[in-house]
């Protein structure tokens, strides 16, 4: 671990926060408003303020030429203000209100970029009056809104007592060279233009320093920063039925070392261009249900969708979610040998980085492990502020992204096996079921894209992920790359068709987009044997390829 | 600022009518451009479906920086290049094509093509993405074409009006004249700026905006038209507001354009013209409010540029809203606004002795809305829309609009908008004279005052709702006068606090009982979709547009207090000022 990402001060005194002027010009308004408000009729019960600094560049390429290049700075601010009291306050989400009304009215407040404790003190000041008087007209709703409405199923209150903590972190500079970047993309993305077939070849890398400050009424003052690199890679072809074949490569590190050296991003490219050029000619698959193996990140991906966004706390409160785990703790959900946690305190799983460890959440709450899932039984939930029955408090993963309301999301996700098996057992596991089971063919998916998931009582509960890369497996072993399929199904038959896993970890890094905005998470899990699993037929552009070949080669300028 | 009109006339650079001579010279982007179109034209078409009648690319190769302060303060800034390839195919006919017409199941087919290109000549990759654009502009154009023809089936229009007005070929090739300044330079000034709110206690938000472009637009179409034109824009505005005691939100704007940064930089007025927005604030939280007015007003200055700019220069532009094809008790909105003016054309809509005429060949003293060429390669020329007060003619694109066939050569990016537009009469008063007119029309009513209005609010400096008030925006289609004055009989002037509209109609200007001998130039940002804030950094939000406009005298308006709740007064007091 590198020196910037130490821990100057935690807990304790004296506090470096002094030294620090953001966090004293944050502490001095927030003090003075709770002070004036708290003269009011109603006053606030809490406040908080959390600044978003990101400091970096991006630059992207599109078949060897250079398309984007900017440098960024900017800081954001988010307001939590909290009229009532801990059991019932102004955040409590009305019932029956339909959806587009209840889009947070919050909007990500931009603040100086300069550490001029006037100027944000004048902006903390006007945006606080504001949220107050917002605060104070839902208020009266929310009152009312307990009256008429019957009483609700979850009686845990609105918000959770949390412990003060203090920490200033040092801010770790940016290390990356924009022109070296640009140079690195234009030729990443290069060998696309060979192929005429290909119709979309870009690269994009991002270098971010994040750092939040946070104080809160309860005496919390946080600074905590940490850096992100990021290089991602797409590329798209079109087979003649019109089908688009999109594929990506995700690279994530937490500093310019730990990304792969130009070597192998090139041949990684290489493969890329191959699979995408074979997946053209690849057969449709019809829907099916059977025996599969998820492998690498399609696993993680897998467990993210259909696990990971069901233990989000706040789904187990919402009269509207489908609360499929609510009523299952203690219950089996996986083979015993299957443990799950989230863990955002690990920054690396081992030679990778990962994306969704932080220190602090943003509600100021220390990041810890919490293991869902042990020996195959649902234990816990992911708990913001926002308390639950049955869990009271917060464990460190209320997140969001600048400009949205705090709910629980996830982290890092790693699965672990108690006795996995070898990658050549986990095959012969799946040829055995196919044979056992007289199918034709399994599956084995290699790469997912991502997908989404509905967890509300509208909809059917159910997931639909994408996969990018899918095998057929025949009994006899070998395998035939197919395409036009989507992975389909409902979370609690999906999970107790889990069977085995293996012993070879794969670790996906990304950004996880829900409605407290876009946050980063990993997923780090085994190859998995699904005893069956349901595909369904992509849906596809009716349009055809490009009518005209590609411009190659540069007219005659005669 | 007030100035005789005087006029000045484009210096073109390069002026050719040779499409094959323009060609010689130019950079790698309208080669790649040209290429594409030569092989679009020669060869694009699908099996037995039409091959397009009409190609146009369109690329903005734009660097622009904008940044703000508040307080002091630097918010985040922005500096950025982007080269933006719009394409436009048409298939069919000039008199019906796949253009005008909007059905639900081809809504993501309405929006025009675009692509964002690489910022290197890279001739393959240029072309590369011009190639897919515009196979994607073909087939959107010939699944809207057949949609529209089995719509005209069972339905049929309310009028009958082609999609393509013919224009000759026109080439137009400008020098390249990139001035930009330091990133540095822009934020120093507008730093400075909004810190000088730090010495005024009343003031309750405020900040400074910047932003400076240097544009280059690249056009070339199937008809041989073509062009490469600079357009180069610079803005910078301070907004504040302020409550009064009764929580009335009380706001005031300074706001400053130009071709370059140099000419706003160079504004040495940029101090006291912030000072004296803070010192009418100020002034005005003490003001007492008007009662429901009804009577004559005289708009001074920038009062009456603004209220050419927010009720007229809309109306001087055609529109047409496009055949929709929609379920029934289904409604989609596109943005056109039907123009009421359209079925005014040789009607009076003014005052007898007022004239409107739009020039986009004034390039220079002042006039900003001015160029060479619009964005369909049309040759900027004056266009007379309003004469002795009756309408002649509406400002339009090549999309012809009811009773206007040809093209005024005013299309600004997707629609069409004014440029320069000029308010004159045909006997002007002096100041004087125009006050004695007013006292006469107060006597008249055996009133015990009349109106001044020397500053109107801008839909683009409007301050931010808050919360426990619907009183912000505009109610009549103009915004609250922010400097209003009552005239009494003997010449004494007392400020108002705030006065909004009533009851504005479209025929007012033919109310206009007088206007004065001298004109105030004035610029502001004539709304364009499609363009707009990105990300929160200042940005431009549409084209400039320059109007010289006499003082205007009304015989009568409705002037009231602003209507709506008013939000409570901040419960703590500024912590600048309150420490």
């Amino acid at each position: 671990m590198t020196a910037y990402l130490g821990v100057l001060a935690l807990t304790g005194f004296p506090l470096k926060a002094q030294e620090d002027v953001l966090l004293q010009a944050m502490r001095t308004e927030l003090d003075r408003s709770m002070q004036a408000l708290g003269n009011e009729e109603v006053p606030p019960y809490f406040l908080s303020y959390e600044i978003t600094e990101t400091r970096g560049f991006v630059v992207a390429a599109e078949f060897g030429a250079l398309t984007a290049s900017d440098k960024g700075h900017m800081r954001t601010l988010d307001i939590d203000l909290r009229v009532g009291d801990y059991e019932l306050d102004n955040t409590r989400r009305l019932r029956d209100q339909r959806v587009f009304f209840r889009i947070a009215p919050e909007t990500a407040v931009q603040v100086p970029v300069e550490d001029d404790a006037n100027a944000m003190r004048a902006v903390l000041w006007s945006h606080t009056d504001k949220h107050y008087k917002r605060a104070l007209e839902r208020f009266t709703r929310v009152e009312t809104d307990v009256q008429v409405k019957v009483e609700k199923e979850d009686k845990a209150g609105d918000f959770s007592p949390a412990p003060a903590f203090r920490m200033v972190e040092a801010m770790p500079p940016l290390e990356a060279d924009l022109s070296q970047w640009q140079g690195k993309v234009e030729r990443y993305t290069a060998p696309f233009a060979e192929h005429g077939e290909i119709y979309d070849g870009r690269a994009r890398f991002e270098a971010a320093v994040e750092t939040r400050w946070f104080v809160n009424s309860e005496d919390s003052a946080l600074r905590s920063s940490q850096t992100a690199y990021r290089l991602f890679v797409s590329a798209r072809t079109k087979a003649d039925d019109g089908m688009e074949l999109p594929l990506y490569l995700s690279y994530f590190a937490l500093n310019p070392a730990g990304l792969p050296d130009d070597r192998t991003v090139e041949q990684d490219v290489a493969e890329m261009i191959a699979t995408l050029l074979a997946l053209r000619e690849a057969p449709l698959v019809d829907p099916y249900t059977g025996p599969a193996i998820l492998a690498g990140e399609a696993s993680g991906v897998f467990f993210h969708e259909i696990l990971g966004h069901r233990v989000e706390g706040h789904r187990q409160k919402s009269e509207s979610e489908g609360q499929t785990f609510r009523k299952q703790v203690g219950a089996r959900l996986l083979p015993e040998s299957f443990s799950v946690y989230f863990d955002p305190t690990v920054w690396h799983y081992g030679k990778t980085d990962l994306a969704g460890a932080y220190r602090f959440d943003n509600e100021g709450i220390e990041a810890r492990r919490v293991t869902v899932i042990e020996d195959g039984i649902l234990r816990n939930f992911l708990m913001s502020r926002s308390p639950i029955d049955g869990f009271a408090s917060s464990n460190g993963h209320g997140r969001k992204e600048p400009g949205h309301k705090t709910v629980s999301r996830q982290s890092n996700l790693i699965v672990e096996v108690a006795e996995p098996l070898s990658r050549q057992e986990l095959n012969a596991r799946l040829v055995a079921d196919i044979e056992r089971e007289g199918k034709p063919f399994g599956l084995r998916f290699e790469q997912i894209q991502g997908g989404f998931t509905t967890t509300g009582r509208i909809l059917p509960n159910s997931f639909n992920v994408t996969p990018l890369v899918v095998y057929r497996v025949y009994p006899d072993g070998s395998e035939e790359l197919v395409r036009g399929v989507d992975l389909i199904g409902t979370p609690l038959t999906t999970l107790s068709r889990v069977v085995a896993g293996d012993d070879q970890v794969a670790v996906f890094n990304g950004i996880c987009g829900a409605e407290s905005g876009a946050v980063p998470v990993s997923a780090a899990s085994p190859s998995i044997l699904v005893s069956q699993i349901e595909v369904q037929k992509k849906s596809k552009s009716q349009d055809r390829p490009p009518l005209l070949p590609p411009p190659l080669e540069p007219a005659d300028p005669g | 600022m007030k100035m005789p009109l005087r006029w000045a006339i484009f210096g073109f650079v390069f002026c050719l009518s040779l499409p094959a001579l323009a060609a010689s010279g130019e950079d790698a982007l309208m080669r790649a451009m040209r290429d594409e179109l030569a092989r679009t034209v020669a060869e694009l078409r699908m099996e037995d479906l039409e091959a397009p009648y009409f190609v146009s690319y369109t690329v903005r190769d734009t660097e622009r920086m904008g940044t703000q302060a508040s307080f002091g303060a630097l918010l985040p800034s922005l500096a950025r290049r982007t080269r933006r390839l719009t394409v436009e195919v048409r298939v069919g006919d000039s008199s019906f094509d796949n253009t005008n017409f909007l059905s639900l199941s081809l809504w993501d087919r309405f929006s025009p093509t675009t692509a964002l290109l690489p910022l290197e000549d890279d001739m393959v990759e240029l072309r590369r993405q011009i190639w897919l654009a515009t196979d994607t502009a073909y087939k959107k154009a010939l699944e809207s074409l057949a949609a529209k023809r089995a719509a005209f089936k069972s339905q049929t229009a309310s009028e009958e009006l082609g999609d393509l007005s013919p224009a000759e070929p026109y080439v137009y090739i400008e020098e390249p004249d990139r001035r930009l300044p330091p990133l540095t330079e822009v934020q120093s000034l507008v730093r400075r700026l909004s810190g000088l709110f730090t010495g005024m206690p009343h003031v309750m938000e405020s900040g400074a905006r910047a932003a400076v472009r240097y544009r280059r637009t690249y056009y070339v179409n199937s008809e041989g038209s073509s062009f490469i034109r600079n357009d180069p824009a610079a803005y910078l505005n301070v907004v504040a507001h302020t409550q009064a005691p009764d929580g009335s939100v009380l706001s005031d704007f300074v706001a400053a354009y130009g071709a370059s940064w140099d000419e706003i930089a160079g504004q040495e007025d940029l101090t006291a013209r912030v000072t004296a927005m803070g010192q009418g604030l100020a002034a005005r939280r003490s003001a007492a409010s008007i009662d429901n007015y009804i009577g004559p007003v005289l708009f001074e200055g920038q009062a009456a540029a603004e209220l050419v700019a927010q009720l007229l220069a809309p109306r001087m532009v055609g529109t047409r809203a496009p055949f929709k094809d929609l379920p029934p008790g289904v409604s989609v909105s596109t943005g056109e606004t039907e123009n009421p003016f359209t079925d005014k054309l040789g009607a009076r809509v003014m005052a007898r002795g007022l004239s409107v005429r739009d020039d986009a060949t004034l390039g220079s003293e002042g006039f900003l809305g001015g160029y060479a060429v619009d964005d369909e390669a049309i040759s900027a020329g004056s266009t007379s829309l309003v004469e002795n007060g009756v309408l002649k003619t509406l400002l339009t694109t090549r999309n012809p609009v009811r009773g206007v066939n040809a093209s005024t050569g005013n299309r600004r990016g997707r629609r069409a908008a004014p440029s320069n537009l000029l308010v004159t009469s045909r006997r002007g008063l002096s100041r004087e004279e125009m006050l004695a007119e007013l006292m006469l029309l107060v006597e008249e009513r055996q009133a015990e005052f009349g109106v001044v209005i020397r500053r109107l609010g801008n839909p683009g400096y409007r301050p931010p709702p808050v919360s426990g008030s619907n009183a912000s925006g505009s109610k009549s289609g103009v915004d609250d006068a922010t400097l209003a004055y009552k005239v009494y009989r003997d010449g004494r002037e007392e400020l108002m606090q705030a006065a909004e509209f009533s009851g504005i109609a479209d025929s007012m200007f033919k109310e206009i009982v007088a206007a004065s001998d001298s004109s105030t130039l004035y610029t502001f940002i004539y709304p364009s979709p499609g363009s707009g804030f990105q990300s929160g950094i200042p940005d431009f939000w549409g084209n400039f547009v320059s109007v010289s406009v006499p003082d205007l005298l009304f015989d009568e308006l409705t002037l009231r207090k602003p209507s709506g709740n008013m939000p409570r007064p901040p419960v703590a007091g500024h912590p600048f000022f309150a420490d």
